[in-house]
């Protein structure tokens, strides 16, 4: 049984997105829209955080780490550094995605509901996070990369 | 029939016409003439200073508009007028209109003539067009103008320069409404009817503060409420407002909270099965989301929430649950507020999950801020495409290519029109150069004064103004093009219950003032734009061959105007485009190849695409959506203690530029003020007519204190007084306060947001604030002069 390994990868994947998300709102206070929803999202993460936990104790995976907010690299013209640091949050929520997949898939054959459950609620928010991401990155563009 | 006079200041409703349900509303005629007018003729129009579309006639005498008279045939008003029908269209004769078009030069704006004016934008478009492209181009425009200039701007903009950035200040107003019909019902279009007030057995009135905003339908509802067998009246409301005073059941919810309690009105009216099941199943998707969603949302957690008893939002669950006829309103209580359209698609749930749409009495009215705010949304001025066209769907923009005959990749389609938040934001970083305004006033009207002013009058930005007056912002214009206004100028606009009026030209503008279709038919001819086969890509020459060009453009959408012309207008009053009610069959215009959008998440505005949207949605019906209600971007805390409220009143329109020149109206609320209620103003030390500073962290104004009927907690500030008339006095712009957030999905800001500090300046010495005593901010207590207008506010009212 290995569920323990893919709870720590989902575990430090939201993790992951819980600081891109404090990055992204730390970097980009003057758009605002950008800037209040990493707050909403931001308790998204949490949530889902909170939720691994109960799993995460039962299948013996220690602590997790802080997230850390990143330190983006690269400054830019001011629509380009709002696309570099969406995009990275894009992928720090893909990269979480799929691992909720892998999980869910982890969980189904073992038949554990409750994980299955905890699985299945948190993965629809983190793509709740992915698809503002990818409708912000796609509103941003257009400006970004002709003016 | 009876005739009398009556001071509609004091009075602004009228006299009462009762009547019981399913009865004809009777006519009572209002009409004001100036003393010893005796006009030569009358000319059709309707309302242009709120979005209930009034009709009226305006009576001409040696070129000079001499008053005004109800237009009894009319649906909409059955003769009645609003006090700022009656009064408001003096200020076209204002001495201060604009007669010239004024140039910047060497710092200074100064006269310039029309071929200078249009020579300067024309050579600026150009000069941006080759060099950076038409994302460099921006316009914002109104919700005052008429269907006829949108639908013009629209082209110019989408085809002509074929940028994405174009939006009205409906965004401020009426976005929410549109979004949320859309989001709901698959396309924009409102459901209901003033005709089902007549019918209802319960009115709720969500964030709809109707005495105000709508005068003349709160007369038709106070006439059901005074006759045989009235309505029941719920109000979710924060101020004790007129119609929360008459209510059966009054929430007055803290600001930011409106999501949480449709959460569990919801989840009483679903938990006691008050259910329409069968209309459920056949017209709508997305019930059991709903279900799940709503089912934590207890009373009692909403109650923690938003401030109010458990109790009430039970009994205001059964009002709306137990309704055989229930007619529901939103306004900006909710679409100004913290998850806007969350909030208005719940309203929209309770409709579809009751099954009271398309019958008499059984409706919804998501409602419009401004007079013409719907003609935006219609013609492509707002952020939506023409014709409510789907941007995300290629066969609506090949055909909208078609209409224009233009290249498809001309137009914009790449995601939604850029809002005029977002647009706010190119303009600080100096990606968008030029921002051609019309006829509204950015710099006092939105979110953060002073950084629309630091943006605005900063230099970098070619900026055009287009308006009546010199205005706040147009004094920070590079270029001023003046202006004709209503009854100047020939066009049709639509209400708020798609009532489609004529407003001929019965006066000639001042000076060399133009009508805003003239301006932009002038911009289309000098920039030469040409469509596909090189013809002319505006090939309309004035009102009607607008209109016209406009009807093809939506002929087969769901908002046609087929079978409506200037004619048919001209010979009656007021025509519905979509019949009396939408969706009576229950038939949506929501089909996957139909509809507007495929639609977004409610609490990250993040879009579904046409995949998403096909599974969820195969057979077209009502979409059921639900969202978690998540705490405001700013509240309360220990520095800033109060949450902010701005509104509007009943005596003014926007920033006052119309209504401000109105003697009656001026003198009816003459003055910005704060109202606190008695519990904070006395907390505070403060006192009716005590002079108080109001801080948040982005600024300060000071104003006179109204101690009234706000809830605890609460700071309500009116948005209307810039500083045009005051130019010397520190700004008292409510939004020197306002904080920069905005809907995630219809993008629309939340003025009705953020928090504030309130502390004394100076004691009022018994002299009461500047504000109304017969509105939402009639005084606690104590002994305040009753509002009056005098003589020169009396209008003869002619009753059955």
């Amino acid at each position: 049984m290995k569920l323990d390994v893919a709870i720590a990868e989902v575990r430090a994947a939201e993790t992951a997105v819980a600081g891109a998300l404090d990055a992204v709102g730390a970097r980009h206070e003057g758009d605002h829209d950008v800037f209040h929803m990493t707050r909403t999202l931001r308790r998204l993460a949490d949530a889902n955080l909170e939720a691994l936990a109960p799993v995460a104790e039962r299948y013996g995976v220690a602590g997790a780490p802080d997230p850390a907010p990143g330190a983006p690299d690269g400054a830019a013209a001011p629509g380009l550094e709002l696309l570099h640091d969406l995009r990275r949050l894009y992928l720090r929520y893909a990269q979480a995605s799929i691992d909720w997949v892998l999980l869910g898939q982890g969980a189904q054959a073992a038949k554990d509901a409750e994980l299955l459950d905890v699985v299945s609620r948190c993965h629809a928010q983190t793509l709740r996070g992915l698809k503002w991401t990818v409708t912000r990155l796609k509103e941003a563009a257009p400006q970004a990369l002709t003016s | 029939m009876s005739v009398q006079r009556v001071d509609r200041i004091a009075n602004p409703w009228g006299t009462r016409t009762p009547v019981g349900p399913g009865e004809p509303w009777p006519e009572r005629v209002d009409a004001y003439l100036v003393e010893g007018a005796e006009p030569e003729r009358w000319v059709q129009t309707a309302s242009i200073l709120h979005s209930d579309g009034d009709a009226y006639d305006v009576g001409v005498q040696d070129g000079r508009i001499v008053g005004v008279r109800g237009r009894g045939v009319d649906r909409v008003n059955r003769g009645r007028l609003g006090p700022k029908d009656v009064f408001g269209w003096q200020a076209n004769a204002s001495d201060d209109r604009l007669t010239e078009p004024l140039l910047r030069r060497d710092g200074e704006l100064r006269p310039a003539s029309w071929d200078e004016a249009m020579d300067a934008i024309v050579a600026r478009s150009r000069a941006l067009l080759d060099e950076r492209g038409p994302g460099a181009l921006g316009f914002y425009t109104s919700g005052q103008l008429f269907l006829e200039d949108y639908y013009t701007l629209a082209i110019i903009a989408r085809a002509g320069i074929g940028t994405n950035h174009i939006d009205g200040n409906t965004r401020l107003c009426t976005a929410t409404a549109g979004e949320a019909l859309k989001e709901s019902f698959g396309c924009d279009g409102q459901p209901g009817s003033y005709e089902d007030v007549n019918h209802a057995d319960a009115i709720a009135l969500f964030g709809h503060n109707v005495a105000e905003t709508q005068p003349v339908l709160w007369a038709r509802m106070l006439d059901r409420l005074e006759g045989p067998s009235p309505p029941r009246l719920l109000v979710v409301d924060p101020r004790r407002t007129l119609p929360a005073r008459r209510a059966d059941v009054h929430l007055a919810v803290r600001p930011g909270t409106n999501l949480a309690a449709m959460n569990a009105l919801l989840r009483e009216v679903i938990a006691n099965g008050w259910i329409d099941a069968d209309y459920v199943a056949a017209h709508a998707v997305g019930f059991e989301e709903l279900r799940e969603t709503v089912a934590p949302c207890t009373p009692e957690w909403a109650a923690g929430i938003c401030d109010v008893d458990a109790d009430a939002i039970r009994a205001a669950a059964r009002l709306v649950g137990t309704a055989q006829r229930l007619l529901c309103t939103v306004l900006q209580g909710f679409y100004q507020s913290h998850q806007a359209t969350a909030a208005a698609c719940q309203v929209n749930n309770l409709a579809i999950v009751r099954g009271m749409l398309g019958r008499p009495g059984c409706g919804v009215l998501q409602m419009n801020g401004q007079p013409t705010a719907q003609n935006t949304r219609e013609t492509g001025a707002n952020g939506d495409l023409p014709g409510f066209r789907n941007f995300a769907n290629d066969d609506h923009v090949a055909d909208l290519a078609r209409v224009w005959n233009v290249d498809p990749l001309q137009i914009p389609h790449y995601g939604a029109s850029t809002h005029v938040m977002q647009m706010v934001r190119y303009l600080e970083q100096g990606s968008l150069p030029f921002f051609w305004v019309s006829a509204t006033n950015p710099l006092v009207s939105l979110p953060e004064a002073g950084r629309i002013r630091s943006v605005l009058a900063s230099g970098d930005v070619f900026l055009v103004v287009q308006d009546l007056y010199l205005t706040e912002t147009a004094r920070v214009a590079d270029v001023v093009l003046p202006a004709a206004t209503w009854m100047e100028k020939t066009g049709t606009f639509t209400n708020a219950d798609r009532t489609v009026h004529l407003s001929e030209k019965a006066v000639d503008p001042p000076g060399q003032a133009r009508a805003d279709l003239d301006i932009w038919l002038d911009y289309a001819r000098r920039m030469d734009f040409r469509d596909r086969d090189g013809g002319p890509l505006v090939h309309w020459h004035d009102p009607e061959s607008a209109f016209e060009a406009f009807k093809a453009c939506v002929a087969h959408r769901p908002c046609s105007y087929e079978g409506i012309t200037y004619a048919r207008l001209r010979e009656g009053s007021g025509l519905q485009w979509g019949g009396e009610r939408l969706y009576a069959d229950g038939r949506f215009f929501a089909a996957p190849d139909e509809c507007e959008t495929y639609g977004r998440d409610l609490l990250t505005g993040g879009l579904l695409d046409e995949t998403e949207y096909r599974a969820l949605n195969p057979d077209g019906r009502a979409i059921l959506k639900a969202a978690d209600y998540v705490p405001a971007p700013e509240g309360p805390g220990d520095e800033h203690p109060l949450q902010l409220n701005t509104g509007r009143t009943l005596f003014h329109f926007h920033t006052r530029t119309k209504t401000g020149r109105a003697p009656q109206l001026q003198a009816a609320a003459p003055d910005v003020w704060v109202e606190l209620a008695p519990v904070d103003a006395d907390r505070l030390g403060l006192a009716e007519g005590d002079l108080a500073e109001i801080a948040s962290a982005r600024g300060r104004i000071e104003a006179r204190v109204r101690v009234g009927g706000v809830r605890e907690g609460v700071a309500f500030v009116p948005f209307h007084y810039g500083w045009w008339d005051d130019p010397d006095r520190p700004s008292r712009a409510a939004n020197e306060l306002t904080i920069t957030a905005w809907d995630p999905v219809s993008k629309q800001p939340l003025f009705k947001a953020g928090a504030v500090r309130v502390t004394k300046v100076a004691d009022g010495g018994g002299r009461p604030a500047p504000a109304p005593t017969n509105t939402a901010s009639a005084p606690a207590g104590g002994d305040v002069p009753a509002t009056r207008g005098g003589p020169d506010a009396e209008v003869v009212e002619t009753l059955p």
